[in-house]
């Protein structure tokens, strides 16, 4: 009963809070500067999540092996990985398990942060326009679904490349010579624009824009067809 | 977001059994999302709204602020299961179908961090088909893929952006639990596809 009255208090006056500073910021807000901060706190919590994946996934996608899985001779310093297992072993052990959850974190934050708000603002923008009663129902989400894709990763591609590039280099614990060659972001942005100039932070952008347009294609294609087969009764 | 977890039509509805007039579940998630994008919330209806509403059950009332006439109050688990289950499939295939580009990507955006020359597009694919064959391109997958299947994962990412959406469209009618329990019926597609 005490815990049912404080719950209910609480509750009350977290709406009283939010139901407050809404009317005070009412006037000011439109619903896409609302939007564009949930995006912000969406992608600021999601981070934690995604950095660590991402760096698994950047240091299996940047080695440079062969088909006998010897390392390539031309290239990498970098260990070579047989999976993703592996991967993660390698790392635990040899960098431990904070850099596993904290290598790239930062830069991973600010990179999500300004793309889930891209990205609702985008697909706000868009559900808004006229264009949407033009395409009709199915092909309007999925449009806009890879317009929104380009939308968020064109601004952010530069701040993911930094990333990329700080994730895929190693942070081994014992090595003191090689710790001192790690680079934090700023001074790869600094590198970045001394070498290529502005140019330099648009490398690889056409690839990530197809997968983002095919992405969306094939997700919303099979989610449809598995929705027909799972509530056939919604759809006629 | 990875994983990313990716946004949006947020605002549709998993159970949308009664409703038969409808050309599709796509289409009317899509049409109630641009609805509530446009309605604007002055602090005048809100108040309105809110007395209106206030004696209705706080998991069940209508957080979407849609018309409650086209949003049943009967809400069906299966929709939600069935939408969550689509949308992870769907995400790992889609994630999986598109991955070669993202390989691309990264291998360029790391030889442009180290110093030596670039190789051009057609090259590095080519580089990578002689090098490490059809398992170059997919180096990797199966962490990316496997995130989109787990499914408490893929809650807490639907969830984290769900919520944080309804606190800030509808702050007054932000409550823990309601929110939570909305959180689970209204999984939409559009936030699966993120």
């Amino acid at each position: 009963m005490i815990g049912q009255a404080l719950i209910k208090s609480i509750q009350f006056a977290v709406n009283e809070i939010t139901f407050l500073w809404l009317e005070k910021n009412t006037t000011i807000q439109s619903n896409l500067i609302k939007m564009a901060i949930a995006g912000t706190l969406a992608g600021l919590l999601s981070s934690f999540v995604v950095s660590p994946i991402e760096l698994v996934k950047i240091r299996m996608q940047s080695q440079n092996k062969t088909v006998d899985k010897k390392k390539d001779d031309n290239a990498a310093d970098a260990e070579v990985f047989n999976n993703e297992i592996d991967c993660v072993r390698w790392m635990v052990k040899n960098e431990g398990w904070k850099a596993l959850f904290c290598h790239g974190l930062w830069i991973t934050i600010i990179r999500e942060i300004p793309s889930f708000a891209f990205y609702f603002v985008a697909y706000g923008m868009l559900a808004k326009s006229p264009i949407a009663d033009i395409l009709g129902g199915h092909a309007a989400p999925l449009l806009f679904g890879a317009m929104a894709g380009w939308a968020m990763w064109i601004p952010t591609y530069p701040i993911d490349i930094v990333k990329t590039i700080e994730q895929a280099q190693t942070t081994e614990k014992a090595d003191e010579k090689k710790k001192k060659d790690v680079l934090n972001s700023r001074q790869i942005t600094a590198k970045l624009y001394r070498a290529g100039g502005l140019r330099g932070f648009f490398d690889g952008l056409e690839p990530k824009l197809a997968r983002a347009a095919v992405k969306h294609a094939v997700t919303f294609y099979v989610y449809e067809v598995l929705m027909g087969f799972l509530r056939p009764h919604i759809r006629n | 977001m990875k994983s990313c977890i990716s946004f949006v039509g947020l605002l549709a509805v998993g159970n949308c059994d009664h409703i038969s007039q409808q050309r599709s579940p796509t289409h009317k998630r899509f049409r109630q999302f641009s609805k509530v994008s446009i309605s604007k919330h002055t602090s005048s209806n809100i108040l309105a709204e809110r007395s209106r509403r206030s004696n209705q059950h706080p998991a069940i009332y209508n957080i979407r602020g849609g018309d409650t006439s086209t949003s049943s109050t009967s809400l069906s688990v299966s929709a939600t299961m069935a939408s969550l289950f689509a949308g992870s499939i769907g995400g790992a295939i889609g994630v999986g179908i598109s991955y070669p580009f993202d390989t691309l990507s990264t291998k360029a955006q790391v030889s442009t961090g180290k110093e030596g020359q670039q190789l051009s597009l057609t090259k590095s694919i080519g580089r990578i088909w002689k090098n490490e064959g059809v398992r170059g391109f997919f180096e990797g997958v199966l962490v990316t893929v496997s995130i989109r299947l787990t499914i408490l994962i893929r809650i807490y990412d639907i969830c984290i952006t769900y919520l944080m959406y309804l606190f800030l469209m509808y702050p007054t009618h932000f409550s823990l639990p309601s929110l939570f329990i909305q959180c689970l019926y209204t999984i939409d597609c559009n936030i699966l596809l993120l």
